[in-house]
């Protein structure tokens, strides 16, 4: 036991990848729901799952049972009459006799490892207390005694959530909260044809070998060593004060437990410490029901910058501000100079704006506007210092959208390490998120394209002649031969 | 805003502080790197703005390290900043910062122009320095011009469209404008009178004086139901569950099984004692509603003590009649542009309806900015003929009164009284009188009351010497071209006619001179001698 548990390089990722690929046969659209469900067990946490009747709630459930080895797994619905002896065992007799008033819970709840409680929140008064002491403390009051439980998790399973202090009092024990509809029309067909050929909660295939007790303390040792990178940290706290402003109250101790949650998902897919990506994990932990997941999980992904394509919008204003700097040289008329010989402040289209209104004053019957009129102008031209000038300031922008891109490239790698590592992300929520930072790569070179396209234009301005401006050199001519 | 890319995004955090104005200016300029030189930007503008001249701190402020503006130009900068007094001008307009910054943007730039033209370093620093001094030099000078014509800048240089207004400077309007504003100066009365047009008068108004509705919150009583459960024992109901409790009627059988067993019996009793034994739970939960009453405020519409805004807006009807055309025109002049400052100055809409005959409203919505300035220009410019048709004004001001915007808008008419109104437009605004508490003040520019301004307005003000306004006032005898020509007004009222008439009533020297005083008339006159004194 204690040399396993030394055993310091586990390779957690090849471990349990067989292990979920086993677990997820024959399942149609379940991977999420089943890898979080694993997930929070792993993690030493309890899972919510809401849905109607006839979405593989209890399978999942049993499913989860299967990645433990020689645990004990415990199944119940609960109805408003379900008394103690149903969840918690009989009363011994025996004991009795002997003064001690206790239950045979062998077999029952508090010997479980883990548990299938279907319509949770039906509980009556006569079964909550002890219910709510054994989910959050894992302990059972059992005669004199406090009898410790070997619970792992807990997997609660309801239609929907009923507003009433009994449901308040169970939501908060469940960390995981998981919405399981049914299949999509996609996958209508595949649960047709495959999910018949499976028997009845029980996985298809061979299970490989089963996770052991010492493999999961083992496991939630390397989650202890996981590191919470300040990143991840601003991240949950401006999420935290985000639920707050919105009246969300998430409770402290929901908050450690996601810590945990996300070091277990980073120690089970070998890293040292969680990324900002595993928060895709939080959604669900700190929100109730579907849509105000679908609103963190939208919150989310605007913080990191993924939620749609964007383009920086600052550095876009000054490509932008070089595009007009440059349309306003090219169209810069060297003759539009005020009485004063100087040149005008707001010179450019203010001659045309004032033949029209001109022609707009005296009454356009005869199209006077659109008439050519004679105008003076000539195209002004630039020397080598102007033109240096402005090449310069652009190649300081150039590098800045080399430091942006090498950044996003940090990110993308990140990201697709993530991906390629990571057995609990969201698969949409990682789908979108590289889709959208490969379109604000290609904003990025859109932008970067647009700079060198106004330095190149710049750098074609006309040009004024070779040392014009300078006084002409005097004229050599022959001295006058008398 | 999004983590992604932040630390890079916000170096350039100064960009949203500064206004676009500067944008194209402050990203694209010729010297400096970019960040330096929009943080200096931001310096500028607040110094600016505080009146400081942002170069006297450069040296150990928070500019020392700044590469904008360039080291070299600096002390020839703050000698022009200093000479202008740019500082004081910024204090005192705020919008006129960011003018002058852009403008220092686009002159510095050019520094490499002048340079790519031949001009050493220095020299290109030289004059682009002067070229802003000159530039500067002239706008201080029109922005006193329009601040002496109308006390305030307003939106004046909000969209920095110098051309325009350098354009109307020049212009003859111009000077019209500035002969009536010091025309208004020999006015104090009537300046007085605008100023306090709109305000509350010292009492509140009767209720009746004004019907404006406003929703006061009123202490009501509401019936505020309450719903709750009531448990009552022994209803007959549904079972809800399972808990636990000592009704033996309602025990669960299995524990009743324990009393079949001689130890388990025990435990029974036990349970019983202590209230734990399973039953079943009777639904005896009565749901209520209550109603009972509870104070709550809700507004009611009521006729407020109408706090008539102390300042509302102003609508101005001219009187732009042939009738009027000399001292009279003057002095309506006067009357808008006194409207239009004291509006603007005191941040109230205004708009003048220019009436003349028939269907000759022109409704001007005169705005303290270049292109109001403009139309006012041209207005105050042109001479006044035309008929005169009361009635359409009217019911233009009327129509207006019924908008949002100007419900509470007082109406200014100035004429010289003669016109009449037709009964139904008279009518329509009394009612609007008496139900909107419009207030009417009338200015009359001319020598007797009328019928026609006496029953529109609420109080008229009478302008008797308006004949001394007209621009051939100092000319003197009437009609240098005959009658209805240039001269000072109506030739029947001109004072030289009086004179011919009644040559002894003017106050001439030699008349003066010829008058006995009082008492020496008075003795005279006891003495039987005023016939020879006559004589």
């Amino acid at each position: 036991m204690a040399s396993e548990a030394v055993v310091p390089a586990h390779d957690w990722p090849a471990r349990l990848s067989p292990i979920l690929v086993a677990l997820e046969a024959g399942l149609v659209e379940r991977r999420l729901p089943l890898r979080l469900a694993l997930l929070a067990a792993l993690s030493g946490e309890h899972t919510l799952l809401i849905g109607p009747p006839g979405t593989a709630k209890s399978v999942l459930a049993r499913r989860v049972h299967l990645a433990f080895r020689d645990a004990r797994y415990f199944e119940r619905l609960l109805t408003r009459f379900t008394v103690p002896e149903e969840l918690f065992g009989p009363l011994s007799i025996r004991a009795l006799e002997e003064d001690r008033y206790e239950r045979h819970t062998a077999g029952f709840l508090p010997d479980a490892t883990v548990a299938f409680i279907d319509e949770v929140f039906k509980a009556n008064s006569a079964i909550l207390n002890a219910l709510l002491t054994l989910l959050n403390e894992r302990e059972f009051d059992n005669g004199a005694g406090r009898q410790h439980c070997p619970l792992v998790s807990v997997i609660g399973a309801t239609n929907a959530v009923p507003e009433d202090e009994v449901a308040e009092a169970f939501f908060d024990r469940f960390l995981v909260r998981l919405s399981v509809g049914p299949v999509s029309a996609g996958g209508f067909e595949r649960l047709m044809l495959d999910a018949a050929s499976v028997p009845f909660g029980e996985a298809g295939v061979a299970m490989p070998a089963a996770l052991s007790a010492a493999e999961r303390a083992a496991l939630s040792q390397a989650a202890l060593q996981v590191a919470l990178p300040d990143e991840v940290l601003s991240h949950l706290g401006a999420l935290r004060t985000w639920q707050a402003e919105r009246g969300n109250y998430v409770s402290d101790r929901r908050w450690v437990k996601l810590g945990h949650l996300l070091r277990t998902a980073a120690a089970c897919e070998g890293r040292d410490s969680v990324s900002a990506w595993d928060l895709a994990l939080a959604p669900y932990c700190v929100a109730a029901d579907a849509s105000e997941q679908g609103e963190i999980a939208a919150w989310l992904a605007a913080r990191l910058g993924v939620r749609a394509v964007w383009s920086p919008p600052r550095l876009t204003r000054i490509v932008e501000a070089f595009e007009a700097q440059l349309s306003a040289e090219r169209a810069a008329n060297d003759l539009d100079y005020d009485e004063a010989g100087r040149l005008r402040f707001s010179a450019i289209g203010q001659a045309q704006e004032q033949a029209e209104a001109l022609a707009g004053a005296i009454g356009d019957a005869k199209g006077g506007a659109g008439a050519l009129r004679m105008s003076y102008s000539r195209q002004r031209r630039y020397g080598p210092l102007h033109i240096g000038a402005r090449t310069r300031q652009i190649d300081e922008l150039l590098e800045r959208i080399a430091r942006y891109q090498r950044e996003l490239a940090a990110q993308r790698a990140a990201l697709a390490d993530w991906r390629a590592g990571s057995l609990w992300a969201p698969p949409r929520f990682a789908e979108q998120a590289q889709t959208v930072l490969e379109g604000v790569a290609a904003a990025l070179g859109a932008l970067q394209v647009r700079a060198s396209e106004a330095r190149a234009g710049f750098e074609s301005l006309p040009r004024l002649a070779e040392g014009a401006g300078s006084a002409p050199e005097p004229v050599a001519h022959e001295p006058f031969v008398d | 805003m999004p983590c992604l890319f932040e630390p890079l995004e916000a170096r350039l955090a100064v960009l949203d502080a500064l206004p676009p104005a500067l944008w194209l200016g402050g990203m694209t300029h010729a010297g400096g790197r970019l960040e330096p030189r929009l943080l200096a930007l931001q310096t500028w503008r607040g110094l600016l703005a505080q009146g400081l001249n942002p170069l006297d701190r450069l040296a150990p402020g928070p500019l020392s390290d700044a590469d904008w503006p360039a080291p070299v130009l600096r002390e020839a900068l703050k000698t022009c900043f200093d000479h202008l007094q740019l500082a004081r001008y910024c204090e005192a307009h705020a919008d006129l910062a960011d003018l002058v910054l852009q403008s220092l943007l686009f002159h510095l730039d050019l520094i490499v122009d002048y340079r790519d033209r031949g001009a050493g370093e220095a020299a290109a620093a030289r004059i682009a320095i002067e070229a802003f001094h000159a530039d500067w030099a002239e706008r201080c000078g029109e922005i006193d011009e329009l601040a002496a014509a109308f006390g305030e800048l307003g939106d004046l240089f909000k969209n920095t469209r110098w051309d325009t207004l350098r354009g109307l400077l020049r212009s003859r309007e111009w000077q019209d404008l500035v002969r009536i504003r010091r025309l208004v100066e020999r006015l104090p009365e009537l300046a007085r009178l605008i100023r306090s047009l709109g305000r509350a008068q010292p009492v509140e108004p009767a209720p009746t004086d004004s019907q404006h509705r406003q929703s006061v919150m009123m202490p009501a009583l509401a019936l505020q139901a309450d719903a709750h459960t009531q448990r009552v024992p022994d209803m007959p109901g549904e079972t809800r569950g399972v808990h636990r409790s000592d009704r033996l009627a309602r025990m669960l059988p299995a524990e009743a099984m324990l009393l079949g067993h001689p130890r388990l019996r025990f435990v029974w009793h036990a349970r019983r004692a202590e209230r734990t034994l399973l039953c079943y739970e009777d639904d005896d939960r009565l749901r209520e509603r209550h109603h009972h009453p509870l104070p709550v405020p809700r507004p009611q519409p009521r006729p407020a003590p109408a706090p008539r805004l102390a300042m509302g807006p102003m609508l101005v009807c001219v009187d732009t009649s042939g009738s009027m055309q000399g001292g009279a025109e003057a002095v309506a002049k006067a009357v808008v542009l006194e409207a239009v400052r004291t509006a603007h100055a005191q941040h109230r809409p205004c708009r003048v309806f220019a009436f003349g005959g028939e269907g000759e409203v022109v409704e001007m919505l005169l705005a303290l900015d270049p292109s109001g300035v403009a139309q006012l220009a041209r207005f105050l410019g042109q001479g006044f003929h035309g008929g005169t048709d009361i009635c359409g004004p009217i019911e233009h001001a009327l129509a207006r009164l019924q908008e949002e915007d100007w419900r509470l808008a007082d109406l200014l008419i100035a004429s010289d009284g003669e016109f009449g109104a037709t009964p139904a437009v008279a009518a329509r605004l009394q009612q609007v009188r008496r139900e909107q508490g419009l207030r009417v003040q009338g200015v009359l520019i001319g020598d007797r009351e009328t019928i026609g301004l006496l029953e529109l307005s609420d109080a008229i003000f009478w302008v008797r010497e308006w004949r001394r306004f007209g621009p051939a006032a100092e000319a003197g005898r009437y009609g240098e071209g005959g009658e209805g020509g240039e001269g000072g007004g109506s030739p029947v009222h001109s004072s030289r006619l009086t004179a011919d008439y009644f040559p002894g009533a003017l106050r001439t020297p030699d008349n003066l001179a010829r008058t006995q005083p009082p008492e020496t008339a008075a003795a005279a006159v006891r003495a039987g001698r005023h016939r020879d004194a006559a004589s």
